[in-house]
């Protein structure tokens, strides 16, 4: 009987304190994907991205690359290059993610000591980016959900300093997906008040904690809601990678050519 | 070396004029040490390269500078000693001594021109095609051969002076390149570690005759010894392509010979070099869990030793098919297949198979978000059985520091290009310090 007063309750005070733009019905968890995936993110942004690698030893590797990102249409096309430290910089990486889920998408990485760029298959999703602990998937997705590769259900919602949280949990639509993705279940706290995501944690394929990701110091700029931290605690390997965002630009524009083979071979 | 340091200097002086120049400076610091696993003389190598590498940015303009010393300690590599006829003037490296050089390894200025092209003029490294360690288009720049082929290629490839300029089209990209800088391969000398033996690199020499070089006839620099490339490249339906042309003298150095005989018979051997064309192209494209890729060559007037002490001229096509499998998480598996045909010959009189066939497989893993990662390469000449494994281990310790530790394991018939080294097996050990 308690339980249920407390669910009443939770309910109640969701209603009266709602400011997700359903009012007082609780949407489904189609419309909330839909409000995260629709959220604007700016037609291009230019930003510098630090990356930092800890081990579970505490040995920290710090990164520092820039980033840009621009749709063609509904083409997303993704360019980072690594400014520092010396012994990776100018590797530069470039990818075309494609609407059409049935056509995979295009990647390139160039490596300096080998001065040349090599075309690589987008097909292992699943495989960390770069030494950290984002998949490529993870990258390409960031900080929206993915309704082809899962199944998703509400689980509810809560309030933290009035704001509404919904949770979803996400499990791949089949075997071999979850294979794919190295994910055996997901679950997404969002963050009804600008659709952002807060945080996911994984699970690998057969049930056991993986990984925790964080989103936090999330504002606007230039009117676009924008994460400047995000944070990956990963359980099993107990590395831990730190993504800090700074002079994050979507009025400026990005040049095309930006997106090309022959910009990541030569550099910024 | 007077040359290259006075454009290195007008390069500066301009930049450092540019008050709002940002200036990007790298060094490192390699060290390596190789020991031979068969003879009882067992250091092969010990070597200090030390590398900088600066940018100076403004604006969209840039100039790199990569200037290097090394310093070999051994004899027996030979890296240095005497060795570098194969460079024009303005290439040279300066040398102490007979172990240590200081070297431009590349000095260029990048800027955009016109509407959205791009200009690239100095001493730089240009590379085509899709292969891995296999060289069918990769021909723009020479290569030094002091080390056979087990030195990266970032570090052999010889870098020229050259205007290379792209004009981007649309999805389109044409690349002009004009090389004056006639520099050719590096050989290394025959008593050195890596002497060539194999009978394919040279013509007959009889064993009790005094052997007499002269000079080397590499083409000296002017307008019309100069190389000139073009490529087209663009993105077609999910597939790289590229076409290719390049007019060039052939870097590899034909050795005729003479017998002289005035007081004494002596067999007096000149270097000389011919023109080619090249015309080839390149595809790769992924499919699932596999990455196509493949580049071919069509090259004209080829030539190869005979047993007669003649040379045979030919055309030769070249080609590499290449799958790269990315089944398993952080792993790579490659294999490559080529074959070099010389075309319109049946001369059973050749150093060298009319067709040759040759595949290489290449194992890689890494763990620890990248930190480690090991490796093996197989190369196997099927034509003469032999070939070379390559295991490696590489550590990346911190980002200041990397290690790595590996086998080079060289077998087969001596007459073959692995077989030659069949008793310099070695084990190295290499430190990188990144400043």
């Amino acid at each position: 009987m308690n339980n249920l007063m407390t669910k009443m309750g939770v309910l109640l005070l969701a209603v009266f304190a709602s400011s997700d733009g359903f009012g007082e019905e609780e949407p489904s968890v189609e419309q909330i994907i839909e409000q995260v995936n629709l959220r604007d993110e700016g037609q291009a942004v230019s930003r510098i991205l630090v990356m930092t690698l800890t081990d579970r030893r505490g040995k920290t590797r710090v990164r520092e690359t820039r980033a840009f990102r621009k749709y063609f249409g509904d083409e997303k096309r993704t360019a980072i290059f690594y400014k520092k430290p010396n012994n990776i910089k100018d590797t530069a990486f470039l990818t075309y993610d494609y609407p059409d889920l049935n056509k995979d998408d295009d990647q390139w990485l160039y490596l300096p000591a080998m001065r040349r760029v090599r075309r690589i298959s987008a097909a292992d999703r699943g495989d960390y980016f770069l030494g950290t602990d984002f998949s490529y998937e993870d990258i390409k997705l960031e900080t929206r959900i993915s309704t082809a590769d899962y199944h998703h259900i509400l689980l509810g919602s809560h309030f933290i300093e009035k704001r509404k949280y919904f949770v979803l949990e996400a499990t791949p639509v089949d075997d071999k997906t979850a294979k794919e993705l190295g994910y055996g279940k997901v679950n997404t706290i969002i963050d009804s008040s600008n659709w952002m995501i807060t945080k996911n944690e994984f699970w690998d394929p057969k049930g056991h904690p993986l990984k925790t990701i964080d989103f936090s110091d999330i504002r606007l700029v230039q009117g676009i809601w924008t994460a400047h931290i995000i944070a990956v605690d990963n359980h099993k390997t107990g590395h831990k990678t730190h993504f800090s965002f700074s002079d994050v630009d979507y009025s400026n524009g990005v040049n095309d050519d930006i997106f090309t083979t022959q910009s990541i071979r030569r550099g910024l | 070396m007077r040359w290259p340091s006075s454009v290195l200097i007008v390069l500066l002086t301009i930049l450092c004029q540019a008050s709002f120049a940002e200036v990007d400076m790298n060094l490192n610091l390699d060290s390596v040490v190789a020991v031979s696993t068969h003879q009882r003389e067992s250091l092969q190598s010990l070597k200090n390269r030390f590398t900088s590498h600066v940018d100076y940015s403004k604006n969209s303009y840039r100039i790199t500078a990569i200037i290097q010393f090394e310093h070999e300690m051994e004899n027996g590599m030979q890296a240095i000693l005497n060795n570098d006829a194969n460079y024009t003037f303005a290439s040279r490296p300066i040398t102490f001594g007979n172990h240590s050089k200081l070297s431009v390894r590349e000095l260029y200025l990048s800027m955009p021109v016109l509407n959205g092209h791009f200009l690239t003029i100095g001493k730089q490294q240009v590379v085509w095609g899709k292969a891995d360690g296999v060289k069918i288009l990769d021909v723009v720049n020479p290569q030094s051969f002091n080390e056979f082929t087990l030195e990266d290629f970032g570090q052999s490839r010889i870098p020229l002076w050259m205007v290379n300029l792209e004009l981007s089209l649309g999805d389109d990209l044409f690349q002009i390149l004009w090389i004056p800088d006639t520099s050719t391969h590096q050989l290394p000398v025959f008593e050195s570690t890596y002497g060539f033996t194999a009978p394919r690199f040279s013509p007959p020499i009889p064993r009790d005759i005094p052997i007499q070089f002269k000079e080397n006839k590499a083409p000296k620099t002017r307008f019309k010894n100069s190389d000139f490339g073009l490529r087209w490249s663009s993105f077609v339906g999910g597939w790289d392509i590229a076409v290719n042309y390049l007019y060039h003298f052939e870097d590899q150095a034909i050795f005729s010979t003479e017998l002289l005989s005035h007081n004494a018979t002596v067999l007096e051997i000149t270097p000389e070099y011919y023109r080619s064309n090249l015309c080839g192209g390149s595809l790769s494209k992924p499919v699932g869990n596999i990455t196509f890729r493949t580049e071919f060559a069509y090259k004209t007037d080829q030539r190869h030793y005979q047993q007669a002490n003649e040379l045979l001229v030919s055309d030769e096509l070249s080609y590499v098919v290449g799958l790269d499998y990315f089944a398993w998480t952080d792993t790579l598996l490659s294999v490559q297949l080529i074959q070099q045909r010389l075309l319109d010959v049946k001369d059973e009189t050749l150093f060298r198979a009319v067709n040759e066939t040759s595949f290489s497989l290449l194992l890689r893993r890494s763990f620890w978000q990248e930190t480690l990662t090991t490796e093996v390469l197989w190369q196997q000449n099927t034509n003469d059985n032999d070939g070379l494994v390559r295991p490696k281990i590489q550590y990346v310790y911190s980002d200041r520091l990397t290690l790595t530790a590996g086998l080079d394991i060289f077998y087969g018939d001596e007459r073959g290009v692995y077989g030659q080294f069949a008793d310099l097996d070695r084990l190295y050990l290499k430190a990188r310090v990144s400043f």
